[in-house]
């Protein structure tokens, strides 16, 4: 008995070196680090920080989770309702609709299921964003995350769902910054699909 | 507001002698380059997360690709002088459900770097469960490793492409413009973090530029309905610093399989996160 309880042991053994040994997962020969890293940068979305909070705000928004952000979604209401009706942010506690519905957690979403190209803001706006209807979301490199951003914010985009009621306060002037990306930014058909540094 | 009338005037000889001078002294942020006094000061700025970007992969169907730029404004010619800070860790972070979602991170990404210079060497741990769901992590098993700008990129035993190296900046924004309306946002404006400086109210004519002529705000626009700017537009990620500024990347090519296989749904919300062991 007691033979057969170590050879067991042994057997074991033997058995989790190997695996670990095979496995890139638990390589025997690489301490475990047991570190504990303390989050102080945090980015999803194209332009939500950078539009909707207040510079102070950036550092509180970097160290906490993007569902669980103290200021963030105060400040896309306040922000959107200085150029838009009160109703236009939508209210607080994650209730759809308007900008702080669909931009409220700041999380960049894409569905896998679907084998379209991507298209920044595409699952929320049920494919509006996208020129060919593409439910795929995400972001590609070459997106207009600007104009879109922009359009949600000073344009009727919105309002076209039906995710908020029309105020007729867009502003043609704020709607589009009137830039597209170079031909040395845009992307590559090959991995790593990023142009080459300059 | 001043420089942007000097770029306007002077042509693009200045424009680029002003550029150096608003990268080397007035750092400046567009979609998320240096957006706070940290992360702008530190000696080294990878921790700087500047886009992030999920998209299908061009070359095979079953794979979806995901990127993390870093590093902001490297100039042109400059890329392959910048290399990662081996104190930080970078996450990409997942949980999968609707849109709507209110929930903690459920299988994360986490990238470490040891050494310093060209030969950098990348550790990639997951995607797997976190150890802890939050703000505060320790590594996943290491799943294997990568080499500095490696461009044709590194298979790793579960499938995954990897890369990290310089790039150019895809990014594209006539951020000049954008600073003119609101100046809160411009990181040279404040004195420090909690500066709260001036300009969080949009001020002057709220216009962006490059608008036809006769083109105007709307009836209902907020501040009145005046006519949209016609100055010609500017990308400043490319036109101040031609050809364009570059950024460090982390690219991973996924199998999707990896992101989906044993989650009640196909809808992945994804962050980014830069974490060290001081959290600063």
């Amino acid at each position: 008995m007691r033979k057969n309880s170590i050879l067991n042991a042994l057997t074991l053994g033997g058995l989790a070196l190997s695996l670990s040994a095979c496995g890139g997962s638990n390589n025997p020969s690489t301490p475990v680090n047991h570190t504990s890293y303390v989050q102080f940068e945090r980015l999803a979305r194209p332009a939500v920080k950078e539009l909707f909070e207040t510079f102070v705000n950036h550092q509180v928004t970097n160290g906490v989770e993007p569902y669980n952000d103290p200021t963030l979604q105060g400040s896309i209401i306040a922000f959107t309702n200085t150029f838009r009706a009160s109703t236009y942010g939508a209210a607080l506690g994650g209730a759809p609709g308007g900008t702080a519905g669909v931009l409220y957690p700041d999380e960049l979403a894409f569905d896998l299921s679907q084998t379209t190209p991507a298209s920044y803001l595409g699952i929320e706006t049920g494919g509006a964003t996208s020129p060919s209807g593409s439910k795929f979301g995400g972001r590609a490199l070459s997106d207009d995350v600007i104009d879109i951003s922009l359009g949600a914010v000073f344009g009727n985009t919105l309002s076209a769902l039906g995710v908020v009621a029309d105020d007729g306060k867009e502003n043609n002037c704020l709607t589009t910054d009137n830039v597209t990306q170079s031909s040395t930014q845009a992307p590559t058909s090959t991995f790593p699909y990023l142009a080459a540094p300059h | 507001m001043s420089l942007r009338r000097i770029l306007g005037s002077l042509g693009a000889v200045v424009a680029i002698a002003a550029a150096v001078f608003l990268y080397t002294l007035h750092p400046a942020k567009s979609s998320d380059h240096q957006d706070t006094f940290n992360l702008a000061t530190r000696s080294n700025t990878s921790a700087d997360i500047t886009d992030m970007y999920a998209f299908p992969s061009p070359a095979n169907p079953a794979n979806v690709v995901l990127v993390m730029n870093t590093t902001p404004l490297i100039l042109p010619g400059a890329g392959t002088t910048k290399f990662f800070d081996p104190s930080v860790v970078w996450q990409f972070k997942f949980v999968h459900g609707p849109v709507g979602s209110f929930s903690g991170e459920d299988q994360v990404i986490q990238i470490s770097v040891s050494g310093t210079g060209a030969g950098q060497t990348f550790t990639l741990h997951g995607p797997g469960s976190p150890i802890q769901v939050g703000t505060t992590n320790t590594l996943l098993p290491k799943i294997g490793t990568f080499k500095y700008n490696q461009t044709g990129g590194t298979a790793l035993p579960n499938g995954i492409m990897a890369f990290a190296g310089p790039r150019a900046d895809p990014f594209f924004f006539d951020l000049l413009q954008f600073f003119s309306f609101l100046g809160d946002r411009n990181y040279h404006n404040h004195t420090s973090q909690s500066d709260p400086g001036t300009g969080d109210t949009p001020t002057g004519a709220l216009t962006f530029n490059g608008f036809t002529a006769g083109t105007t705000a709307g009836p209902g626009a907020v501040g009145g309905n005046n006519a949209c700017s016609t100055v010609p537009a500017q990308n400043a990620l490319t036109q101040l610093m031609p050809p364009g500024f570059n950024v460090l990347s982390f690219v991973l090519e996924v199998p999707r399989s990896l992101l989906t296989t044993g989650y009640s749904s196909s809808v992945v919300h994804m962050w980014g996160t830069a974490s060290s062991a001081s959290g600063s």
